[in-house]
């Protein structure tokens, strides 16, 4: 049911854009992102169950919280950095987009430092002296 | 038994750090970013497969990659909040010490100025206040200075100062005394100079307490280089007065 709402939202705000874009591109940029923005904020509500079973899942099988938290942590900002770079990119700065773009990436990276320095240290431990 | 339970549990973790791995792959929203998590969750599988060797190694490496994270993660905040505390208690103590030396400096100014008044005077000083004001650019100003002076009593408690105080008026007569002699011949003068005598009584009985005002006014102000205009003495009638407005 709720997936025929969004189709439709999502058609009818294509069909005004494609209509507003002739004689206002802005506002049809406006019209595009705001879309954009209330479709993401009604369904990431929904998430919310998904995380419930990640989190009862790694507290059954023992495994730390840190991975989870961290996993988590990195879906977001994923997820932060894409909404933002897609909303730069429907206003056609492909180049502001891949910055934002590039921005999330590096902070997915920085959360794996200190996973990859534990690693490294444990291999280096591992090898004779 | 303890090897059984140990490899089962690490079995199990590896297990539900994979699915957690597929599911986050799956939860992904496009391809730009799939490649850095799937870094990620591969290095998390791998640390998991790894736990064995790693408790072996060294006793708990969990919580020093727990406070790893966290410390990547929290750096720039809590960074930032130690420093407004910090300047905040910075802050706190300039004020306080401040304070301090304005209290500091009215106690000396207050004291300095008794001492001079009561040496050049000869009389008590009942009390001093200095009122600083700080400006705007947080130097600090004298903005008002106010002498309340001991009532000059004549029988009171007697001490050298009031009678050095007395030993004046007594030398005044003497003085007036002089001139009267000095015209003896007329008899016109000589009933002119009571009136004469009569007017500086007057003139002592009003003035003597408005001019030791001015007299100590002027003399702080020179002495300490303020403006006469914030130099105000008071004697006890006048501070009465004042209590009762």
């Amino acid at each position: 049911m709720d997936i025929l709402q969004i189709v439709g939202i999502g058609f009818l705000a294509t069909v005004l854009i494609l209509v507003i874009r002739e004689q206002k591109p802005m506002f049809a940029y406006l019209l595009a992102s705001f879309v954009g923005v209330a479709i993401f904020l009604a369904f990431v509500g929904k998430i919310d169950n998904v995380i419930t079973v990640l989190e009862e899942l790694a507290a059954r099988s023992g495994i730390p919280t840190v991975y989870l938290k961290t996993m988590l942590k990195i879906i977001g900002i994923a997820y932060v950095a894409e909404f933002g770079a897609q909303i730069v990119r429907d206003a056609g700065l492909e180049s502001i987009a891949s910055k934002i773009e590039f921005a999330g990436k590096m902070l997915i990276l920085v959360m794996a430092v200190p996973i990859i320095s534990v690693i490294v240290e444990t291999v280096l431990n591992l090898l004779p002296a | 038994m303890g090897l059984m339970e140990g490899l089962s549990h690490w079995l199990r973790q590896i297990i539900a750090v994979i699915l957690l791995a597929s599911l986050i792959d799956m939860l992904l929203p496009n391809r730009t970013m799939q490649r850095y998590v799937r870094l990620v969750a591969g290095l998390f599988i791998l640390m998991t497969v790894a736990t064995p060797i790693m408790h072996w190694m060294k006793g708990d490496f969990t919580t020093k990659l727990a406070e790893g994270l966290d410390a990547v993660e929290r750096t720039p905040q809590e960074g930032a909040e130690q420093l407004a505390m910090i300047e905040k208690e910075g802050a706190k103590l300039r004020d306080k010490q401040n304070i301090q030396a304005a209290d500091l400096v009215s106690a000396r100014l207050e004291s300095a100025i008794r001492s001079e008044v009561e040496q050049s005077e000869k009389r008590g000083v009942r009390k001093v206040d200095v009122v600083l004001e700080r400006g705007n650019d947080g130097s600090l100003a004298v903005a008002k200075v106010i002498v309340l002076l001991e009532p000059e009593q004549v029988g009171g408690e007697s001490s050298r100062v009031r009678s050095a105080a007395k030993e004046v008026d007594p030398i005044a007569d003497v003085d007036i005394q002089i001139k009267v002699d000095s015209w003896p011949s007329d008899d016109h003068e000589v009933s002119a100079t009571p009136k004469v005598e009569g007017n500086s009584v007057n003139e002592k009985e009003l003035n003597p307490e408005r001019e030791a005002r001015l007299r100590i006014s002027a003399l702080i102000a020179s002495r300490f280089g303020f403006a006469a205009s914030i130099v105000e003495v008071k004697t006890p009638v006048a501070a009465d007065t004042a209590n009762s407005n």
